[in-house]
Parts: C-alpha cells; structure tokens; sequence
C-alpha cells in the first residue's frame, strides 16, 4: 500500500512539474524551423507534403537508419523464431475454427481496393498525405488478409527476407548518388534549382523502395509470428 | 578527405549487408579486410584533421543553413572514441575467427552495431543521437538473446524493456528542445542555450535526458539490467558491450552536459553521489557473486561509478581522468571478458568454485588474466593505476571523497583476490583444443594496457592537450599503497568472503523484481527533478 | 466556467472529448483482466488517437497509426495469445494411460482433459518418436528448448506408476501438482530452472 501511495506522490509531482513547462512553452515558442520549412520547402526539394520533404531530403540521414531498424527488427525475429528441433506438433493442431463464407468473400472483395489504396499512398507520397512508410504499412495489411483467406498458405521466408535486404541496398545507394552529381551525401540528385517534377521523380522512386521495403518487413514479421510452431 | 565520416559509418553496414546476402564460408575475412580499411580511413582522417576539429562539421545534403538538416562532427574525445571503437570490434572479430566456418546472421548483426555505434559517436543532431542510441539499444537485445535459452531471453527483454523507457524520456525532450530553440543541431544548441536559462522547461528537459542517459550507462539506481545481460551474453558479447556500449551512455553523459554547459545547471555533486553509489552497490553485490561472469559485470557497474566520479568534476584534469579511465577499462575489461570466456569454455561451468589450475593448464592465457587484473586494480605500471590516480589527485581537497576512492580501490582488490583463486591447483587432464587466435587477441589487449600505462602522456596529448607530466609512472608512495590494498583485501577475504557469511549469502539472493526496478526509474526521474527545478 | 465552453468551436470540443475517451480507455486497459478484450481496448485506443491526430492537423502520422496500432499490432497480439493457450503434452510411457487411437481415451487422458478444460486451454497430445532421442536426461532440455509443456513416462521406482516432468516456472505445474494428488500412481517432478543468477 505504502508503495501505491509513494507511487501517486512520484507522478504527482512528475506531473505539477510537466504542466508548468507547457504552459511556459506556450509563450517561449520558437518558429524557426517552422518557418523556414513553410517558406523554401516546396522550392528546395519539389514536394507539396513537406513531412515527405522533410523525410526524403532534409533528414534522409534518419529514414535511412529508420528503415534500417525495421531490417533488424525483422532479421531479429527470423533468428529467434527458427527452432533446431523440428516442431512436430503441426499434425495434431486442429484448426477448428474455420473461418466463415462470409468473411472469406469480403476478404476478396476488399484485398484488391486494400492493395491499391496502399500503392496509391506510396506513389503519391510527395504530394498527398502519406509516403513509403505509410503505404508500405498499408499494403503488408493488405497482404495479411490473404492469410485470414488460406491458413495454410506457404512462404518462401527466406527469399522475402534477402529481397528486402536487397532493397535496402538499393535505398542507400539511391541516397549516395547525390554525392556525384551534387558533392554532399544523401540528398535529392537533382539540383535543388531544377524543376519540380523532375526533382520529384526522384521522390517517387524512393518512396515506392521504402514502401516495398517497409511491406516486406511487416508481411515477413507477421509470417515468422504465425509459422512458429508449424 | 571530408566525408570520411559518412563513410566510417556506412562502410560496416554495407559489409553487413553483403555477409549475410552472400553465405560463402570464408566471409569473416570480408569483414578483417572491412576493419582495415576502416582503420585505415580514421588514422588518416585523425592526421589530416588533427589541429581543425571546426572543419569536420559536414551537412549532410549539403544544404545552407545550418540549422536545418543533419550534421556530423568530430574533435578530441569523438576521434578518440571512434579509435577505441575500431580496436574493440579487431579483438572481438579476431576472437571469433574460425578458419572455414561463419556464422552470418551473427557477423550481419555486429558490423551492423560498429556502424550505428560510430554513428553515434560522430553525430551532431539530436535526433539522430536518439535514432543511433535506439537502434543500439535493439541490435544489442538481439545480440543478447542470440544463445536462443530461457535466461537469455528473460535478460534481453528486461534490457529492452528498460532501455527504451529511458529512450523515450530522451525522445520527449528533444520535443521540448526542439519547440525552444527551433532547432535541433548540437553545437547551434550549445550556443543558445543559455537564452532561456532559468525556465522549468530547460530544466526539466535536462532531468528527462539525464534519466535516460543513467538507464543506459547503468547508473545507480538503475543498472539492474546489466548483470542480467552480461552475465547471460556470449563471452565476446559481454566483452564487448561491458567494454564499449555501456561507454556509449557515458559518452552521452559527458556530451549532454557539454550542451547544457551554458545554461549553468549544478550537476556535479549529485552525479557525484550516484556515481559514488553506483561504484558502493556494485562492489558489494560483486563481493557476494559464485559466477565468474557475474563478478565481472558487477564489476563493470562500480567501475563506471568511478567515471562518473570522475566525469562529474568541474576540474578539467580530473574530467579527462575520468575519460582515461573509460578507454582503460575498455581495455582490461574486454580482456578480462575474453580471457574468461576461453576459460569458461574449457572448464565447462561458470561457477567460480569448481575452476581451479588455470595456471597449469594454460598458462598464456592465465599471464594474460592476471596482467588484467594487476590493470583493473591499479597496479602501477599498468594503465589503472594512471587513471586512478589522477582521479584520485582530483579530489585530494576533500577526505570524504578520498576515503570513498579508497573504499572502491579495497572492494575491487578484494574482488580479484577471491577470483585469483582459479589460478591456483592441479593441472586439468584433458581438455578441448584451444584457438591460437584467441591469445592473440588476448595477448594485443595486455599489451594495450601496458602502453597505456607508460605512453600516456603523449596519448592524452595528441588527442586531448591536456598535460600529464605531473602524474608519475612509478612511484614510491603508488607502489606502498598499491601493497597496502592489496593486503587490506587479503584480510577482508580470508576473514569475511571464505566464511560465506549469511550476510552474503543474502546478497548474492537478493533480487529485484521488475515492479522495483520500474518504481526506481521514476524515483530517479523524481529526485533529479526535485534537485534541478524544484531547488 | 461556462463562458469557457461556450467559447469552443465544434473541432474543439471534439478534441476535448476524444481527449477524456482516451484516458478512460487506458483506465480500462488497466482494470480488465481478459487478454482478448485488452487487445480490442489497444486497437480501439490506436483509432482514437488517430483522430486525434488528424484533427491536429497530421495526416500522414494518422495513417501510419491506423495501418499499424489498429491492424497489424492486434493481429501480431491475437495470434501470440492464443499460441499461449495451447497445453502440449509429450506421452513417452506408450502405453494405455494415455491410448492414441482417432480419438484419445484413457485414464491420464481424461485427467489431462478435465485440467486443460478447467484453465480455458487447448489440449495437444503427441507421442511422435522422433520429438527424442535419448532418454532421461534429455526431458529437462526438452522442457527448456522446446515449447512443450509437459513429459509423461513410465515410473521406474513404482509398478504401473507414472512420472509427470514439466517446468517448476510454469504456474500451471503447481495446479497441476493440486489435481494429481487424488491418484497415488502419479508423482509429479516439475523442474528448476538452471538459472545462471549463482
């Protein structure tokens, strides 16, 4: 009991103190970086969506390394979902549970518009809310239905695993081109003068990398999740 | 010439790429090739750059105005990190080495971790520091949990699920950080910080970096999780996260009060009492261990309790003691960790009882171990005793501290004379073949220890400035104290540690429940809040 | 007090009262009990904070917060817990405690049955020969590498005995040590674990 009330004293106090500081904030608010983004970001780097400007090119450094923790993530859980001592339970797990008619034909019917929506989110990333990392998420939802579909669906593991691998390489490399053509790492390759629609083919194509990229490591965790034990 | 930065970092992770993309056998040697041209590019970057540190600020882009995007910087201490770096993954690469087999999955994971770590070290931006220490902080889970038993995962997930607790309090304030200052690049920060001094945000921002800087570089109260860890780990995994990613958390500490520097805040004497009962707590509990690999961890923890002795002075010399004494430890720590290992995996069991005759059965590897622990305990003549002592110069105005710096020295001798005992006994009559590579990664860090005892007043000069002629290599008064400790825990041993007291048998079982070790990281985050804002 | 409410515009009080849902849905979170409605809590908490986000004015975290915290983390959740539901049995005693036939008769059976009904978990009995390879040695190692819960062979001190081995960390051993002590024919061992905390 004492230890609840010490806890309650603890966060009241973290608390008191938090709230002071927003309320500070709200008049010690400094602009700068909003500004700026707000006045030369769609010059620079010829996306409307400055969030994807922000990712792709201000900070491309960070989405690299950002979409290098989802590789490890994933290589960490292949490595510790794949047993020595083969699991023979497979033959006695009795799927019981069937699923429904019902849901298997609207599993058919939403899994193409799934897909699309997702494809439309990754290539429109520079323009409309949204981005490689966004769709990617939405099209490894859209492949996920299909296992509610067929639950003994087989996967080639190991030959996602090396495409994404392969992916990646090809993000960082795409990132590196700038250092010919403009002499700084990790930026757009085309001159930040150029214009707009040839800066943002540039966009699309990394966007549609990261998207596949992102889609493969979530259909690939998912997999490792639900083959355990098969 | 500049961007040699970019590639240290990115040069390990495509190598980390190509080994697990390619399973051909002999891929370990892809990675030594690698490692020397990694060394190779920082010997001659360090050359080139040596006397201009302002001119390794590179933005990546390219982009004008430097507020905006990411930048990598380097000067003395980042340089010097990134040399003890490279030297680290050498020994572990070459412990590992096996002639005609690979493990890739393995090798992916730790030249993924050298790149992040050397990231880390080089970064300019907060929050790709906070991108760096998360993805350190999953690649060593990882690592941790590579053995695939109960116990290992138990630790992994203990360390994952503090360490991103800490993470995130870093996370919120950046976002305080970010929304002051508008902008998020280290040395712009370092300059401005002093505008808004005297607000609670400031403050509290500060409290919340600091707690997670004190989860990952284990410091009292929360550094629970690194026992857990490295006892469990691989030896090389041990070695290498008790040698270089706990100095990471360190690394942080200093480079986060250099940030604040401006802004004045009084953090010296209670990082000063943490670290005091950091290097308390971890002697003790090492005091009471009967696993090898246990002693040695806990060891760690009172260890970087001395840095943070250390770090923790506003004198400059005693500053850059604690800096010498992170590389030192480095050093005789990963030593200890390998040489360890290799007797571990001879004698088949960890427990420090039924480990006897090293001496007759190995003896290489046993002049390695005992030149280690001569180092860890600060023998002179070996590169302990050098840091120590200017710690130990650091605080010769006040007795409380002294009597504190002698209090860790006693417990530590202590320590190494109960685990001397393996020396000691027959010779073991059969035993699996050993790997020649393995003394030599144990004979290059022996020898590490011996130059950084002796040369170390040009070390810390090129890297750093700072004169040492004044600290002695050999003395007369080093040497009687070094005998008098010595014989201090020789008494302690025999009379207290043999018995198996009840006392110590109560620490060694006293274990913290994950509930305690939560309710002790918001009590941290309490009383630091407490002394910063509300004092 | 009421002056402040009527001052709101409609987006704002929106904002307000998703706000108070949210922390409700964490209260429950908290109080409820039963895995399957905390993952119906954690989805539906995913979705209130992605109109939260939208009506910030960000669209693009909104979407990665639906795509992941409402579909793909309930998934991952759903399947991990009904994988914990499962109770597998190793039966090396081969012989009619527990008799494997299209469906399964037999004194342990039934034993067995009554125990995983009475905890809500799915029973899975397999006697497959190739799960081991040696003998006695090995049933704490299968315990500990492999995800099976519980060893049954033959009792070499007693006639017609039989030994139950599992896990002294799994809590379901010690309920399991409770329904055993009717039947004088079976003992049960349940294992420590080899900790390394010495």
């Amino acid at each position: 009991m004492s230890r609840k009330i010490l806890l309650v004293a603890m966060f009241a106090v973290l608390f008191g103190v938090f709230a002071t500081s927003m309320i500070e904030l709200e008049t010690l608010f400094n602009t700068y970086g909003k500004t700026y983004f707000l006045e030369h970001g769609y010059a620079e780097t010829g996306a409307s969506n400055l969030v994807t400007a922000i990712l792709l090119d201000y900070r491309l450094f960070d989405s690299l390394f950002e979409a290098g923790i989802l590789l490890i993530a994933v290589s960490g859980v292949i490595w510790i979902s794949k047993h020595d001592v083969e699991e023979k339970n497979a033959k006695f797990m009795i799927d019981k549970y069937k699923t429904p008619d019902l849901f298997i034909t609207f599993a058919r019917l939403v899994y193409p518009l799934m897909l699309a929506f997702g494809f439309y989110v990754i290539i429109n990333g520079h323009i409309s809310p949204g981005g490689g990392f966004q769709g990617g998420a939405i099209v490894a939802t859209a492949i996920l239905i299909l296992y509610y579909i067929d639950a003994n669906k087989e996967t080639n593991i190991g030959l996602i695993v090396t495409v994404e691998k392969i992916l990646y390489l090809l993000i960082v490399l795409m990132a590196s081109i700038s250092i010919i053509t403009q002499g700084a790492f990790f930026t757009n390759f085309f001159n930040p003068s150029a214009d707009a629609d040839l800066k943002a083919i540039y966009l699309v194509l990394l966007n549609v990398l990261i998207g596949f990229k992102v889609a493969l490591g979530l259909w690939t965790i998912f997999t490792a999740f639900l083959k355990e034990g098969r | 010439m500049s961007q040699i930065p970019v590639i240290l970092i990115f040069l390990p992770v495509l190598t980390a790429l190509f080994i697990y993309l390619f399973k051909w056998r002999h891929m370990h040697l892809l990675a030594l090739l690698t490692q020397t041209g990694m060394t190779i590019l920082a010997i001659v970057y360090f050359l080139h750059f040596k006397d201009q540190f302002e001119a390794t600020h590179i933005i990546l882009g390219g982009w004008s105005d430097v507020r905006i995007g990411i930048s990598l910087a380097n000067d003395g201490l980042s340089m010097a990190f990134i040399f003890l770096t490279l030297f680290m993954w050498w020994s572990v690469l070459t412990y590992l080495y096996r002639f005609g087999k690979t493990e890739h999955t393995f090798l992916f994971f730790l030249m993924f971790l050298q790149g992040v770590f050397l990231g880390l070290l080089q970064s300019n931006d907060l929050f790709n520091l906070f991108v760096f220490f998360e993805l350190t902080t999953i690649i060593v889970t990882i690592l941790i949990a590579y053995k695939k038993t109960g116990e290992s995962f138990r630790a992994a997930i203990y360390y994952l699920l503090l360490n991103t607790s800490g993470v995130l309090l870093f996370l919120i304030a950046i976002v305080m950080l970010y929304n002051l200052y508008g902008t998020i690049n280290i040395r712009v920060l370092s300059e401005v910080i002093h505008t808004h001094a005297d607000t609670t945000i400031l403050k509290f921002a500060y409290v919340l970096m600091m707690t997670g800087i004190s989860v990952k570089a284990a410091l009292f109260p929360v550094f629970t999780w690194l026992p857990k860890a490295h006892g469990v780990a691989q030896s090389a995994i041990s070695a290498l996260l008790s040698g270089l990613i706990v100095k990471g958390g360190i690394y942080l500490f200093f480079r986060i009060n250099f940030l604040f520097e401006s802004a004045g805040l009084p953090y010296h004497n209670i990082f000063f009492i943490l670290g005091l009962l950091t290097a308390l707590s971890g002697i003790i509990f090492a005091l009471a261990q009967k696993n090898i690999k246990l002693m040695l961890a806990y060891s760690t923890v009172s260890q970087i309790g001395l840095i943070i002795m250390g770090l923790s002075s506003p004198d400059i010399t005693t500053f850059y003691g604690g800096v010498l004494h992170t590389f030192n430890h480095a050093l005789f720590k990963a030593l200890l960790f390998l040489g360890a290992g290799v007797i571990i995996a001879v004698y088949r069991t960890k427990k420090l009882d039924e480990i006897r005759g090293v001496f007759r059965t190995m003896p290489i590897i046993s002049v390695m171990m005992i030149i280690g622990m001569l180092a860890i305990t600060g023998m002179p003549f070996f590169n302990g005793y050098i840091s120590k002592s200017i710690i130990k110069y650091g605080f010769e105005d006040s007795v409380f501290r002294t009597l504190a710096l002698y209090l860790v020295n006693i417990g530590t001798t202590t320590l190494f004379i109960k685990m001397s005992h393996i020396f000691f006994g027959p010779k073991m009559l059969s035993y699996p073949m050993k790997h020649r590579q393995q003394n030599i990664t144990l004979l290059l860090l022996a020898l590490a220890c011996l130059v950084f005892g002796n040369f170390y007043v040009e070390i810390m000069d090129a890297f750093f400035g700072i004169d040492y002629a004044h600290i002695t290599r050999i003395s007369l008064g080093g040497l009687l104290d070094y005998g008098i400790t010595v014989i201090i825990g020789i008494l302690i041993y025999l009379y207290v540690l043999k018995k198996d007291v009840k006392l110590v048998k109560g620490i060694r079982e006293f274990k913290i429940s994950f509930e305690t070790a939560n309710i002790l990281f918001i009590a941290l985050l309490t009383v630091l809040t407490f002394y910063f804002v509300i004092l | 007090m009421v002056d402040f409410f009527q001052s709101l515009t409609l987006i704002e009080m929106t904002a307000y009262a998703l706000q108070a849902l949210l922390i409700m849905i964490a209260f429950a979170i908290v109080i409820h009990k039963n895995n399957g409605t905390i993952v119906i809590l954690i989805a539906s908490f995913s979705l209130v904070t992605a109109s939260l986000y939208v009506i910030n004015n960000a669209p693009d975290v909104a979407i990665a917060e639906v795509a992941i915290g409402s579909a793909i983390i309930p998934l991952i959740y759903v399947i991990s817990i009904s994988r914990q539901r499962e109770f597998i049995v190793l039966d090396k005693a081969m012989d009619d405690f527990i008799i494997h036939d299209n469906t399964f008769t037999g004194v342990g059976y039934i034993l067995l049955k009554r125990f995983s009904d009475f905890y809500h978990l799915e029973l899975n009995i397999t006697n497959d020969p190739m799960y081991y390879k040696d003998t006695v040695s090995r049933d704490q190692v299968l315990t500990e590498q492999t995800n099976v819960d519980l060893i049954i062979t033959k009792d070499p001190q007693k006639e017609d005995g039989y030994v139950l081995k599992g896990k002294a960390s799994n809590i379901l051993m010690s309920k399991l040590e409770e329904m055993v002590k009717d039947y004088d024919n079976i003992r049960l061992i349940k294992f420590k674990d080899r900790d390394l905390g010495e």
